[in-house]
């Protein structure tokens, strides 16, 4: 099938261009020339990076490596993403909650309307196995099946008169929205020479970082099914957001025949209600509260005028309902403080709301300018409270250490040195009650998994003795409730892994 | 000698089947919300009479003359084979329509449907069963049963078939007394206007259709059968709860009343398989 | 007389798009159609069955060595039609001398699937119509 060599020339016909591109591919077939393809499955090797988890403020996101199976089609519309993740050479520096102590597998599907996470594929329907809801995903998944070169044109037929065509620096590029459940996202299709999709940008929306783009290029086109279908697919495919990649795969073969698979959504993630934030208040001490109820926990310590609250995590809804549930258990005292164990995205992403509520923010020293020039960037495509009402954030630091006390109780913060997982992570301790406040370097099982040679358990424990700190109990960020001897448990057993 | 045609999704192409093939392209039509056209003299004791030769041909002569007689007869992109060959595979396999497996058997049917041509009994001339075979090609219906004829296309092969089908009110041999055969056992009855049969007792050797769609022995078939007027509407859910999560309804076929009054069936030529030894790839469509 | 006839008998279309439940394996699967060969010999055996017609042609060299060709056709409807099955009407016949245009088997075979056939009466049959793309 030979290129169909394309004349740059300004205005010309979109669908015509459209149409020279699915061709480009492999998608026009028959004397009738219509749209052949509706499903594929790919497999392939490479990295993939942890957005919002990196090693220091401002670093590229970490690397782990990964091997995918992708299956999907066009007319349900459904993809199901089977992939085991596991820890690169070398020590992981960053989060994603590395080093692993094994090979994690994740399988993300949506189909239609429906978004959720299998143990295995079709969970739900094998017994034994479990389907978990994720509706909050449905909008990032279908988007990633119409930014595969197939789905893109696709798309962009459907948009119609609404799809333009320009010239780029030589380069065509196709323009459209989206639209039902990603209604309100506009896509920039590139082609190459070839007239094959080279790469897609989406804009995207992200708690810390703002407007970003998600930029997926994709080279190579071969026919890479063991049965030829002249239908050609990317042998590589590069995904960068947030301005560093996010994957980078090799694709070892795929099916580009039509394969036969099918995405039956299970009945209990059907009937599944609606996620809501919720939080629920622990006391733990007098004037101690654990704030769990979701994936990330917070903790509220109640000073004689004020409240310190530690952590404003993942995105404005969770914060808005964590301050709320402040406000209900602790009334009449205003959240002074906000403390900020370390700049990952997942423990961050609340803060924009809490310089909202009009909260100090206290963070390790490393974060401050970085803090200051993202959260300077815009939020235009889900402007949250502090976009639309801007202030100035108030921002103090942590170097080593600083003790909040009113004389009556004190919450000493520490630097933690050595992590792998991040270079501004902060502790907090009260030492009155003896309870150690920490994120994500002890995450007690079974909720939470320990690292691989226990790593970043160990690394906490040296802290905490060198800084002679006498724990009683642990408020983990994830998990549950636990005491100083679950952790030292959790090293004696060995690192033998 | 019959083709059917997809047209209704864009999937499939409306193929004129030139020189050996007397065909006619179908569109589906959907007929079961309409109220039916009968006549007296296509009534048999107040239910219609699905009698008659149902390979209705509207070309006449062997070959379709034409300036681009490739155009006609193998309707491939640019006119090429391989094009052909490919983009049919790749068209009809685009068809939305499929079983529902459980997921324990999805590795399976793929791998069948991969390696079609070693693995379709089709292939290797075994019959079509039930209910690949499809609708019959000729009815002949009496007060107490219908015999149903079928042919083989002329250059594929699972031959001639029949089946007979009592309407007599019988019910079915239990289960565990029949051996599984190709077209199992079956009985029909009326629903107003529309003829179901009822079929059990399968071997699991057969397939559904194209594609690895397998299935077991307690596999249970209905198929709707309904006239109007010089057509006729098949259309089969099957129901096999051992693999699939939830019965299966294949796209409706609708054949036309041949109308020649004299029309009979041609014999199918019989069926031996020599390729297999000589295939060098899975390519199949 | 002689006189050529030339009526293509597109036999591979019928096998798949038109019918869903009944597949094939491809033509490419078995045979490379970049590989033409012509053989003129006598028909030893004709064979009518589906899915494919049969037709073995010995041909003989130069040197007087005999080769024993296979040749694959179209199924025996198809050819019936045009005019191919019956010998007493001007159809084939063992012991005719044919000439045969094909495309070879992938496997090394001699065996090969036929183009046109040329009849002793000079009658040429396009079994299957050729690529005007050809590659």
């Amino acid at each position: 099938m030979a290129a169909i060599a394309v004349p740059a020339a300004p205005g010309q016909d979109v669908s015509a261009t459209i149409n020279k591109a699915e061709y480009a591919i492999g998608m026009i077939r028959g004397p009738r020339r219509i749209d052949a393809i509706n499903t594929l499955e790919y497999w392939g090797t490479g990295h993939i990076y942890s957005f919002g988890q990196a090693y220091r403020p401002g670093g590229p996101w970490p690397p782990y490596k990964v091997t995918t199976r992708v299956s999907l089609s066009y007319a349900v519309p459904a993809m199901r993403m089977d992939f085991t993740r596991d820890n690169p050479e070398g020590l992981v520096q960053g989060g994603g909650l590395g080093p692993l102590a094994k090979p994690e597998r994740q399988i993300q599907v949506v189909s239609g309307s429906f978004a959720w996470n299998e143990s295995t594929p079709g969970a739900g329907f094998v017994p034994g196995s479990t389907a978990t809801p994720a509706a909050g995903a449905v909008r990032d998944r279908l988007l990633q099946l119409w930014t595969t070169p197939f789905g893109v044109l696709k798309a962009a037929e459907q948009a119609g008169a609404s799809a333009k065509v320009t010239i780029d620096g030589g380069a065509t590029v196709i323009t459209f929205p989206l639209s039902g459940r990603l209604a309100g996202i506009t896509v920039k299709a590139t082609l190459n020479g070839k007239n094959q999709v080279e790469k897609v940008e989406t804009p995207a929306d992200d708690p810390v970082l703002g407007d970003i783009v998600t930029e997926t290029t994709y080279s190579d086109y071969k026919d890479l099914g063991e049965i030829k279908s002249d239908v050609l697919f990317p042998s590589r495919i590069v995904q960068k957001q947030g301005g560093f990649p996010i994957l980078d795969l090799t694709i070892t073969k795929a099916d580009l025949n039509n394969p036969y698979v099918v995405f039956p959504v299970p009945e209990a993630v059907e009937q599944a209600p609606p996620p809501a934030v919720k939080v629920d208040a622990q006391k733990v001490a007098d004037g101690v509260w654990y704030l769990t109820g979701g994936t990330h926990h917070s903790v509220a310590v109640e000073f004689t005028n004020y409240v310190v609250l530690v952590e404003c995590p993942q995105n404005e809804e969770r914060a808005l309902a964590v301050i709320q549930a402040v406000k209900t258990t602790i009334p009449r005292k205003p959240i002074r403080y906000v403390v900020n164990t370390h700049h990952h995205f997942d423990h961050s992403g609340g803060l924009r709301a809490c310089v909202a509520e009009g909260a100090t923010i206290l963070t390790q020293v490393d974060n401050k300018a970085y803090y200051e020039k993202v959260w300077a960037q815009p939020h235009t495509l889900n402007p949250d409270t502090l976009a639309k009402a801007p202030r100035k954030p108030v921002i103090e630091t942590v170097a080593d250490k600083r003790v909040l006390t009113d004389g009556k109780r004190s919450l000493e913060l520490y630097h933690v040195e050595g992590s792998n997982h991040a270079t501004t992570m902060l502790i907090g301790f009260l030492p009155q009650e003896k309870i150690l406040i920490e994120a994500d370097l002890y995450n007690p099982p079974p909720e939470g998994a320990l690292s691989l040679a226990l790593v970043k358990e160990k690394n906490l424990y040296e802290n905490l003795t060198r800084l002679k700190l006498d724990v009683r109990e642990i408020t983990p960020l994830h998990g549950k409730l636990v005491t100083i001897e679950d952790l030292k448990k959790a090293i004696g057993d060995g690192g033998s892994r | 000698m019959k083709s059917s045609c997809k047209k209704r999704f864009g999937f499939g192409s409306c193929v004129l089947i030139a020189a050996q093939v007397t065909a006619v392209c179908l569109f589906p039509k959907q007929v079961w919300g309409q109220a039916p056209s009968p006549s007296a003299s296509h009534s048999t004791e107040a239910h219609p009479d699905l009698t008659g030769v149902w390979n209705g041909a509207t070309v006449a002569g062997p070959y379709i003359k034409s300036a681009d007689p490739l155009a006609a007869l193998l309707p491939a992109r640019d006119g090429d084979l391989v094009n052909f060959e490919r983009d049919g595979a790749l068209i009809r396999r685009s068809n939305p329509n499929k079983p529902l497996y459980k997921p324990q058997y999805w590795e399976k049917v793929q791998k069948l449907d991969q390696n079609e041509n070693e693995a379709d009994p089709s292939y290797g001339c075994a019959p079509g069963g039930v209910p690949r075979i499809g609708p019959p090609a000729k009815i002949v219906q009496t007060p107490t049963e219908l015999v149903f004829l079928y042919v083989s296309p002329p250059a594929q092969g699972w031959g001639d078939a029949y089946r007979v089908i009592p309407t007599d009110g019988r019910a079915h041999t239990p289960l565990d007394q029949l051996d599984g055969t190709w077209n199992g056992e079956s009985v029909g009855h009326w629903e107003g206007d529309t003829l179901v049969v009822d079929t059990i007792g399968f071997n699991d050797t057969s397939w559904l259709d194209i594609g690895g769609y397998f299935h077991s022995e307690n596999m249970h078939v209905i198929e709707r059968i309904r006239r109007d007027g010089d057509t006729l509407t098949w259309q089969a859910t099957v129901e096999d709860p051992d693999v699939l999560l939830k019965p299966w309804v294949t796209n409706p076929r609708v054949q036309r009343l041949n109308p020649d009054p004299k029309a009979r069936l041609p014999e199918s030529f019989p069926c031996s398989e020599r390729d297999l030894s000589h295939l060098v790839t899975k390519e199949h469509h | 007389m002689p006189h050529t006839l030339s009526g293509t008998i597109g036999v591979f279309c019928l096998l798949c798009v038109g019918i869903p439940a009944l597949g094939h394996h491809s033509v490419q699967a078995e045979f490379d159609v970049s590989k033409p060969v012509t053989v003129t010999g006598v028909v030893t055996k004709l064979e009518w069955v589906n899915p494919h017609s049969y037709l073995a042609v010995d041909a003989t060299d130069e040197s007087g060595k005999v080769k024993h060709w296979s040749f694959e056709m179209a199924g025996p409807g198809v050819l019936r039609r045009a005019g191919l099955s019956r010998a007493d009407r001007g159809g084939l016949a063992v012991g005719n001398m044919v000439t045969v245009n094909a495309v070879l088997a992938k496997d090394g075979t001699d065996f090969g699937l036929v183009k046109t056939l040329t009849l002793p009466d000079g009658r040429t049959f396009t079994i299957w119509g050729g690529d005007p793309n050809a590659k």
